[in-house]
């Protein structure tokens, strides 16, 4: 919580503030949630000066208001929908990852999560010129598995290498790196000070669990706090640096009836996500119209989650050696 | 307010302030069959996907659509509405979407009307004919000469009515509690300059409940400290200027019981709740906001999303969602709807 200090604004010299200490007002919310007559009664001060410093700190504490009008103009022309590389996928996610959106990936071990994360990076570079910053943190991304489904799409060596540098990969293993890392390429894209920042339109985290996992348990307001700020960086990437952000998750096996998966990480994170989709491999009496060999690598995506379409619908999708179809 | 205090407002701000805000009792029949009143705070609490903010954007559209565009029946009730975002959900392209699909119908609707008046005349039963009813025939009229589509309206004009509802529309997304806090004192000057507001909505108020909770150290009277503060300066607004709250309240928490009842309930079928629908709502919900939310909130809307048995399902659907209404404890009814393309369809009173 924000505290008043001298020179914050004009008005607010150090002996204002420290009348207003004796009044028992030392933050900004204190202030702002006391009647000015009253305050001004209290501390002694002129009730025109109480006004302007309660002006220049509603200005600076608070949020703007935007007209639907210019915030439909914006979404206009800023908006982008990125393709996955994938046919059924675009089609399944209405045309793509949206910027300005979360799209969560759900699914057990070996669905092929971190496949289409890959597929889709060299999607974006591939196909549009906008860069793709891939974040991974389970130690899942295989240098040689993007060079095979890069060179699929039959390039030059010169233009691999242009490729190659237009997907910045980090290294991460805990949250509080992620966050810092996160942070520091939303301040990097606000200032547009690099060529590869103002083109950034594509966000990956794969995955979220492994980062999250760890700290869950024991002290659970601490952990579900990290969490959560976890979640308000990467939506403020989202929406204020108009990126596209993918991430991944683990799955609980918790309705065993049902056959219902769920996302880990609790309840609190299940609201975050724009759009949600789940991957899993084909079960023994839907594949059996497969081959065996296309067995190993069709996977079902359902939509889960969506602020914006009719969920529930599903896609096959095909992992091969040129990436996912 | 008191006369110091006065001296600081315009005169149009007081007029704003004083004078009446727009009437908001026919915002839907189907929802408040009783009409809705001024200061009412509706909380919309469900898990995740169970349509809350779907809801709102209903609600936003039910508000900023016009009664009348050139010389159309619409039905809104042009009404100007603050979206308060902390979940970053809101999707001004979606709210585009279901304005577009309501302009359309109400055309449809128009053209269907004319005709029907058409021959009601050639009957020679003397019409109506009031200044809105000319006006509606001059309108319908103009348009029949340009037809291109099935609505016989232009892109550009589509263009134009969604963002003169549009303007009606004020987005404030906040990221930290302090600052949705600050943000709503100074909705204050945002209110007085524009007196057709009469609706706010949070989406949602829990979103930063961890975060409170872990800055504000062991105490939970610190932790609820912002939580605190935020109630009472949207009570103060709501009963300054008149508005109704809509806000959002996602379940973080689940009670035991509840998960052992899905458990036995049958795997893919719409199951109907069990024991008295008075029993399961309260089961349902979950508190975990302070005290003084609790007593703001005057009416509650549990939502929840159940999957369609294969014979009901319609238009590719597959679940059909929820809302039980309840006014502080007591049980009020039943809404069921589903949620296509065009945003909320099919809405409907269970009894």
């Amino acid at each position: 919580m924000p505290s008043l200090r001298p020179d914050a604004c004009p008005g607010l010299t150090a002996t204002v503030v420290e009348r207003l200490k004796e009044a028992n007002v030392s933050t900004v919310i204190e202030f702002l949630n006391r009647g000015l007559e009253e305050l001004s009664k209290d501390c002694g001060l002129p009730y025109q000066e109480l006004t302007a410093i309660r002006r220049v700190l509603l200005a600076q504490y608070s949020s703007f208001p935007m007209s639907g009008v210019d915030m439909y103009d914006e979404a206009v022309s800023a908006s982008a929908i990125l393709s996955t590389g994938s046919h059924g996928l675009d089609t399944l996610l209405d045309g793509g990852l949206y910027t300005g959106e979360i799209t969560e990936m759900i699914g057990p071990p070996a669905a092929g999560k971190t496949q289409v994360c890959i597929a889709t990076a060299v999607a974006v570079v591939m196909e549009t010129d906008h860069n793709v910053v891939y974040i991974d943190t389970g130690g899942s991304l295989c240098p040689s598995r993007l060079h095979q489904v890069m060179q699929s799409h039959d390039i030059t060596e010169e233009k691999y290498e242009e490729m190659c540098q237009r997907i910045q990969c980090f290294k991460i293993f805990d949250i509080f790196q992620l966050q810092e890392c996160l942070q520091e390429l939303h301040q990097k894209i606000l200032n547009q000070s690099a060529p590869f920042h103002s083109n950034l339109k594509l966000i990956i985290v794969d995955s979220v669990a492994a980062v999250i996992l760890p700290i869950l348990g024991g002290a659970q307001t601490d952990s579900h706090g990290h969490m959560i700020h976890l979640s308000r960086i990467l939506k403020s990437l989202a929406t204020d640096c108009s990126t596209a952000v993918l991430i991944t998750n683990n799955t609980t096996g918790a309705n065993n009836d049902t056959g219902q998966v769920l996302p880990s990480l609790g309840r609190s994170w299940h609201h975050i996500p724009n759009t949600r989709i789940a991957i899993s491999r084909m079960n023994e009496s839907s594949s059996k119209s497969f081959s065996s060999e296309s067995k190993s690598e069709t996977r079902r995506v359902s939509l889960v989650k969506s602020c914006k379409q009719v969920i529930g619908g599903s896609t096959m999708i095909a992992i091969k050696d040129t990436g996912v179809t | 307010m008191n006369e110091m205090a006065r001296k600081s407002e315009s005169g149009f701000q007081v007029l704003a302030r004083l004078g009446a805000r727009p009437d908001i009792s026919r915002l839907d029949t189907i929802l408040f069959p009783d009409g809705l009143s001024q200061r009412q705070v509706i909380e919309l609490f469900g898990g995740e996907g169970t349509g809350k903010t779907e809801m709102l954007m209903y609600l936003i559209v039910r508000c900023i659509l016009p009664k009348t565009w050139n010389g159309l029946h619409i039905g809104g009730l042009g009404i100007g509405v603050v979206f308060l975002d902390t979940d970053y959900h809101f999707s001004i392209l979606r709210l585009a979407t279901i304005l577009e699909t309501h302009l359309t119908k109400a055309v449809q609707q128009n053209n269907a009307m004319k005709c029907e008046n058409n021959t009601l005349k050639n009957d020679t039963i003397k019409f109506n004919t009031n200044q809105e009813n000319e006006n509606l025939h001059d309108a319908n009229g103009d348009k029949i000469t340009g037809i291109t589509n099935q609505t016989g309206l232009t892109e550009e004009q589509i263009e134009t009515f969604v963002k003169s509802c549009f303007q009606r529309l004020h987005v404030i997304r906040c990221n930290t509690s302090t600052q949705l806090v600050v943000t709503v004192h100074s909705l204050e000057s945002l209110l007085g300059n524009h007196p057709d507001i009469g609706v706010l909505m949070l989406d949602s108020v829990s979103a930063f409940y961890w975060i409170d909770r872990n800055s504000g150290g062991d105490n939970v009277a610190t932790q609820e400290n912002n939580q605190r503060h935020l109630v009472r300066a949207l009570d103060k607004l709501i009963n300054e200027y008149n508005l109704v709250l809509f806000a959002t309240k996602q379940m973080i928490f689940v009670k035991r019981q509840k998960q052992d009842q899905d458990n036995d309930s049958t795997p893919g079928g719409y199951h109907t709740p069990k024991g008295g629908s008075t029993n399961y709502d309260e089961i349902d919900h979950c508190e975990f906001m302070c005290k003084q939310w609790q007593t703001l909130v005057s009416d509650r809307w549990i939502f929840s999303r159940h999957e369609m048995k294969q014979v009901q399902k319609i238009n590719s659907r597959s679940y059909i969602f929820r809302v039980l209404q309840t006014s502080r404890v007591k049980p009020k009814g039943h809404v069921t709807f589903g949620i296509d393309d065009s945003g909320i369809v099919d809405m409907q009173i269970v009894t």
